[in-house]
């Protein structure tokens, strides 16, 4: 793809992944980064107060019959929620257009990593400065339609994401962290707050246990001096090729890999201490599987946590690799601690911490020392930079925060 | 006609295939699959109707009046792998030579390129441009079809059962490109004279047929793709959804034909210029909607872009232009004579 105006740059810092229909990753689906970006994008729209359907489970559409009836636009977006406005939905197109050139296989064989008895299966991904072409395709000359720049708007969410999340697939298991090329200009940050609620159209109250914004917390780790050496002593790792024998790797993959992609394939370990240390600090199993994610317990696809049925469940905690970010050597964790957890009938909805006998805090706390301590013993390195980020609703940005001390929960069911 | 009236089981099929699925009914249901993957595309081609499309329409019905939910599901994963394996890769469908002819299994050739000698065109004043195409996304039009083995089956020529793009796709879809890409408003009059009326003004007095004439694009191969949309709540995928897509990489042809039927006898050096213009900005509706915006559906994200590559240009009137096979600089010379009529006060974005 040409270089043109409406092509910016997605550097990736870890691999991106994004599964075809053979579950595999050879090229760049668009599909799975728009589904990133609406994710983020309902998370904002939400905690700013605005309101984002769940498109698994949306009537949004938009209302020709008004439409036809009044002949403004307005009158038929009312049956719409601030997210599918610009994503589309039902009887109204996506706003922007995007289209992203393909990257280069990082790998292709099968990385195992293993840690304890655990063992974890890395895929490749895909590597490399990507060109992103951005289009807006609403009609400009049509009368009464809402004027924006939906590609500012995308190119700002991409900042937005490239700062504090990940895109794609399989982030949890730390695939999708990104920069942008930093001569792109999108909204600022007060502008953007402003455009995701511009005139909120339908407003339904029950959202509160879908992702918000202030609920999502982001640690970043960062260091200079680091030796990759130091890593197998606490993982063990072995690429296994595949039908198409990559020479170029030589047993060495790590110091391959940080050399040749500028990353180290920590994720694995990071999450095996966090689920360890969550399975420590809260004598709660069903707590630890909600938010570290479970594909089945004992043969079964359901986990059962106080007589409510939960199906399959992706995770919360999303770790990266480590990633060299200029002179410095970079991860990131990102956790989605919501206040409110619907329960798995007729809709039920209850408050975190008095379904998981634990609060936000606790949460943090314990996280907050298992990401140090984790940091300093995998990585070999004394007193690492670990800051812990929020979105202020009030301020409308990203601040620091102070983690609280730890709270305990006592059998009166107060938290003390 | 379609192929469901030809479409029937035979019984020692059914037997067979049955038979084939019975094999792995006490085992997980991981092994299962794996099975399913393994055996049944072989099945299906070996087994089934010599027609790939008759194969299809065949495993339709299979799963239609089969009972069991695991056997249903069993042979849906069966024919996906069977398109993965035989139909993506060229086998059993069609071949694109390397003149652009389309060839069925049985070597005969249909739908080549179009070759018109200049002095068949219809009048001195009409042209035909046909212009190549190669897919670097894939590309998505649902079909019509509502007996098939899933929900979102790309379209197909009704006789042949060939991917295409319908003429009235590559219509209407030119018809917007043409107004985006000239900055041209949709009542504008240089698009109704070349498109026509719009859709719903059969009442209206101002009736005007269009001068452009278009033909379906035929393709070669068949893949799938997939879309999983996630569940907020559990940030799992809840039910992927399969598409049947023309792949990347797959070859077309565009051809249009602009015959100014209203121009007939009128002095050729006054509608020469107009002529020009019309073609010069419907080069630039097929740049851009092949390379910028994408012909296909869900174009938003990315699917339908192509790589233009050899153009043909026939006219008796515009004949210094039939030397350029190269569509750059086709346009090229296009805006340099436009220019001149600027500069002489002809105005073209009125």
């Amino acid at each position: 793809m040409a270089l043109d105006r409406n092509t910016i740059q997605i550097k990736t810092l870890t691999p991106l992944w994004t599964g075809d229909v053979k579950g595999e990753c050879n090229e760049v689906k668009e599909t799975g980064i728009i589904g990133s970006l609406r994710w983020w994008y309902e998370a904002l729209v939400r905690g700013l107060g605005g309101y984002a359907c769940d498109p698994t489970n949306s009537d949004c559409k938009f209302n020709y019959k008004e439409y036809k009836r009044t002949g403004k636009i307005q009158d038929g977006l009312r049956d719409m929620c601030d997210a599918c406005y610009l994503f589309g939905c039902t009887g109204w197109s996506r706003r922007f257009l995007l289209e992203i050139g393909n990257g280069n296989p990082v790998y292709k064989g099968t990385l195992k990593v293993k840690c304890d008895r655990r063992g974890w299966y890395l895929k490749g991904g895909l590597y490399d400065s990507l060109n992103a072409r951005i289009l807006n395709t609403s009609q400009e000359d049509r009368q009464d339609t809402v004027r924006e720049d939906y590609r500012a708007i995308v190119i700002s969410l991409l900042e937005f994401i490239s700062r504090w999340g990940a895109i794609g697939a399989k982030t949890q298991q730390g695939y999708g962290v990104f920069s942008l090329n930093p001569s792109e200009t999108g909204l600022s940050e007060t502008e953007l707050p402003r455009v995701l609620t511009n005139g909120s159209r339908k407003r339904i109250s029950e959202q509160k246990h879908l992702p918000h914004i202030e609920e999502i917390f982001v640690w970043k780790v960062n260091f200079r001096n680091f030796e990759v050496k130091s890593i197998p002593q606490w993982g063990n790792f072995t690429y296994n090729r595949g039908i198409d024998d990559d020479m170029s790797i030589g047993p060495d993959i790590l110091q391959f890999l940080y050399s040749k992609y500028d990353f180290v394939p920590t994720s694995p370990l990071f999450r095996y201490r966090l689920r360890k240390s969550l399975k420590q600090s809260f004598n709660n199993s069903d707590l630890r599987h909600f938010m570290m994610g479970f594909m089945g317990i004992g043969g079964s696809p359901r986990l059962r946590m106080e007589r409510e049925v939960y199906e399959k469940m992706g995770s919360k905690i999303h770790v990266s690799h480590l990633y060299k970010k200029g002179d410095l050597h970079e991860m990131r964790i990102w956790a989605w601690i919501p206040k409110y957890v619907l329960l798995n009938s007729n809709g039920r909805v209850r408050l975190f911490e008095k379904h998981f006998r634990t609060s936000t805090n606790s949460i943090l706390n314990t996280l907050s020392g298992e990401i140090r301590k984790s940091a300093e013993e995998i990585f070999a390195v004394e007193n690492p930079s670990v800051v812990c980020w929020n979105f202020d609703v009030a301020q409308k940005r990203v601040v620091k925060v102070e983690i609280p001390e730890n709270e305990s929960y006592q059998e009166t069911g107060e938290l003390k | 006609m379609t192929y469901d009236f030809y479409v029937g089981l035979w019984e020692n099929d059914e037997d067979d295939l049955k038979e084939e699925l019975k094999k792995t009914e006490n085992r997980r249901k991981s092994q299962r699959i794996r099975n399913a993957k393994r055996m049944l595309p072989r099945f299906f081609e070996t087994r089934f109707s010599a027609n790939w499309y008759s194969k299809t329409k065949e495993i339709s019905l299979f799963v239609k009046i089969c009972e069991e939910n695991d056997e249903r599901e069993l042979l849906k994963i069966g024919y996906d792998e069977y398109v993965l394996r035989y139909l993506s890769t060229g086998n059993g469908v069609l071949r694109m030579n390397d003149d652009w002819t389309l060839e069925i299994g049985d070597g005969s050739s249909i739908f080549g390129s179009i070759a018109c000698p200049a002095l068949l065109l219809p009048t001195r004043n009409s042209f035909l441009l046909s212009i190549k195409f190669v897919l670097q996304k894939p590309f998505i039009s649902k079909d019509d079809e509502g007996f098939y083995i899933h929900d979102n089956p790309v379209s197909k020529e009704k006789v042949f059962k060939i991917p295409y793009i319908r003429a009235s796709s590559w219509k209407g879809n030119l018809r917007w490109a043409f107004g985006k890409a000239n900055e041209l408003h949709e009542d504008d009059e240089r698009i109704l004279r070349v498109f026509g009326n719009k859709k719903g003004e059969e009442a209206s007095e101002n009736l005007r047929k269009g001068r452009l004439y278009i033909y379906p694009t035929f393709f070669d191969q068949i893949s799938l793709d997939i879309i999983n949309p996630h569940d907020r709540t559990t940030k799992t995928g809840k039910n992927p959804i399969t598409l049947e897509v023309v792949p990347k990489g797959r070859r077309g042809d565009l051809h249009l034909l602009y015959v100014p039927f209203d121009k007939i006898g009128e002095d050729e050096r006054e509608i020469k210029k107009e002529i020009e213009t019309d073609l010069l900005f419907l080069c630039r509706a097929i740049r851009a909607l092949l390379t910028e915006y994408g012909m296909s559906a869900k174009r938003t994200s990315g699917y339908g872009v192509a790589e233009m590559g050899e153009t043909a240009f026939k006219s008796i009137l515009l004949r210094e232009y039939e030397k350029y096979s190269d569509f750059e600089e086709l346009v090229s010379a296009l805006s340099g004579k436009c220019r001149e009529f600027v500069s002489r006060g002809v105005r073209l974005n009125e």
